[in-house]
């Protein structure tokens, strides 16, 4: 197998699995754990229970589908997305129950290949101090410090639409780079060899 | 394939920053776990998110950081000056739009400067008059016309660190260094602004120029506590100073 589908199509894959279909099994695994990752990275779960509650979570959906429990295969990112929830709330709970230390914010999330991320972090990086130092501070302060524009605008002394242009053009302006400069145009599922 | 109801950037941020309600994240997960096109976007904007916490982290020192950088720059300076001067009576203290004097003639190249771009800001409503005297003060200043642009800037209410920055710049263009350093040192007093870094730099400059190399030793390693677009020419400067 060299990649997935160009359009993932849940109900044939659903059904693939449904039929024993391995790889089918690994292309609805290639599909949702970059989004599984990203739905616990917003957490900010530390990287080890992330990782093993992805892996709990894409199994458990491998297994519903196996057994043909997805009603509306149709539906299978919603499905997808209700496992990765009740899952959630289950550790959190459970950890609650079993006084164990509490979840703590960790650092910022892999993606499914560390180095491709690193890569596009600091080519990321680059274009963020190249940017003009007001256009930079209100990247800053929008995505680090999580402040509105109105505040940024009070903080700055500019009207707010100033600051929501500026903040706009900026952020065009590095995901076109990103993707021009990482060579790979940002777009899911990500290949097999990536995915692995 | 072509999301139908892709989310807005404003909904992206909102959702990365954690200002979504429980309602809107739940819609707002639900929607990209089954969009290509938005959960793209969404993988763009986290990258760039990791990367300005790794760029706020880095330009951001920690107040106790800048208090030691302060003390190590005071500690240098003064070994320096007793080097220089041993045991003798330290020299007179001189104003700092005083008069060049041989020593100060020794920093004039280092004292040099081009005066920073301007990068225009599009203001509408009620702001287009102050935006259009700013834009005009700086259409004047790049003309290099730097008395007048003072004082059209001067005329610009209110008095944001952007005006008061270039207000300076323009002062010590003029000839008035005392008035330039003081307006720099204004925009200093403002903490952190885009504006903080510059007004450090050129204020470094201002005084090199009327020969306070010990002010200017101290403007610079602020300069580098910041770490930021300036760190190079700042690190020069100073191995220039040492030198000397």
């Amino acid at each position: 197998m060299t990649g997935v589908p160009a359009e993932f199509d849940p109900i044939a894959v659903t059904e693939s699995v449904r039929l024993g279909d391995r790889n089918a099994e690994h292309s609805l695994a290639v599909q949702f754990r970059p989004r599984v990752l990203a739905f616990l990275a917003v957490r900010r779960l530390d990287r080890d229970t992330a990782e093993e509650l992805t892996q709990d979570i894409l199994m458990a959906v491998v297994c519903a589908a196996r057994d043909g429990k997805v009603r509306e295969p149709a539906n299978l990112a919603s499905f997808v997305y209700g496992v990765a929830r009740n899952l959630l709330n289950d550790q959190l709970r459970r950890r609650s129950r079993e006084k164990l230390e509490p979840i703590q914010p960790g650092d910022d999330f892999p993606a499914p290949d560390p180095r491709r991320e690193e890569e596009r972090v600091a080519i990321a990086r680059r274009e963020i101090e190249r940017l003009d130092p007001v256009d930079r501070s209100i990247l800053l302060m929008t995505l680090v410090e999580g402040r509105k524009p109105g505040e940024i605008a009070a903080a700055m002394r500019m009207p707010s639409d100033v600051v929501r242009q500026r903040k706009s053009r900026s952020l065009k302006k590095i995901t076109e780079n990103l993707n021009r400069l990482s060579q790979s145009v940002i777009g899911f599922p990500l290949s097999d060899r990536e995915a692995r | 394939m072509k999301c139908l109801r892709p989310a807005s950037d404003d909904d992206f941020e909102r959702y990365l920053i954690g200002q979504m309600t429980d309602a809107e994240q739940q819609a707002f997960e639900e929607h990209y776990f089954g969009c290509d096109e938005c959960f793209g976007r969404l993988e763009a904007l986290r990258t760039i998110q990791s990367a300005a916490r790794a760029v706020k982290s880095r330009k951001a020192p920690r107040w106790w950081l800048q208090g030691a950088v302060g003390i190590a720059a005071a500690v240098a300076i003064a070994a320096g000056l007793w080097l220089e001067y041993g045991r003798r009576p330290p020299p007179p203290v001189r104003p700092s739009a005083s008069l060049p004097t041989q020593r100060s003639d020794q920093f004039a190249e280092l004292a040099r400067f081009e005066a920073p771009t301007w990068n225009p800001v599009i203001v509408r409503g009620a702001s287009e008059a102050r935006s259009k005297a700013v834009r005009e003060a700086m259409k004047t200043y790049h003309a290099g016309d730097y008395r007048s642009a003072a004082r059209q800037l001067r005329a610009v209410h209110p008095q944001t660190p952007e005006v008061e920055f270039y207000l300076g710049i323009c002062d010590i263009e003029s000839g008035d260094v005392a008035a330039g350093a003081a307006g720099l040192r204004r925009v200093i007093a403002d903490g952190d602004t885009p504006w903080l870094e510059q007004a450090h730099f050129y204020l470094a400059k201002a005084l090199l120029g009327s020969g306070d190399t010990a002010g200017a030793s101290d403007q610079l390693k602020q300069v580098l506590a910041i770490h930021g677009d300036y760190a190079g020419e700042a690190t020069k400067l100073l191995s220039a100073l040492n030198g000397k």
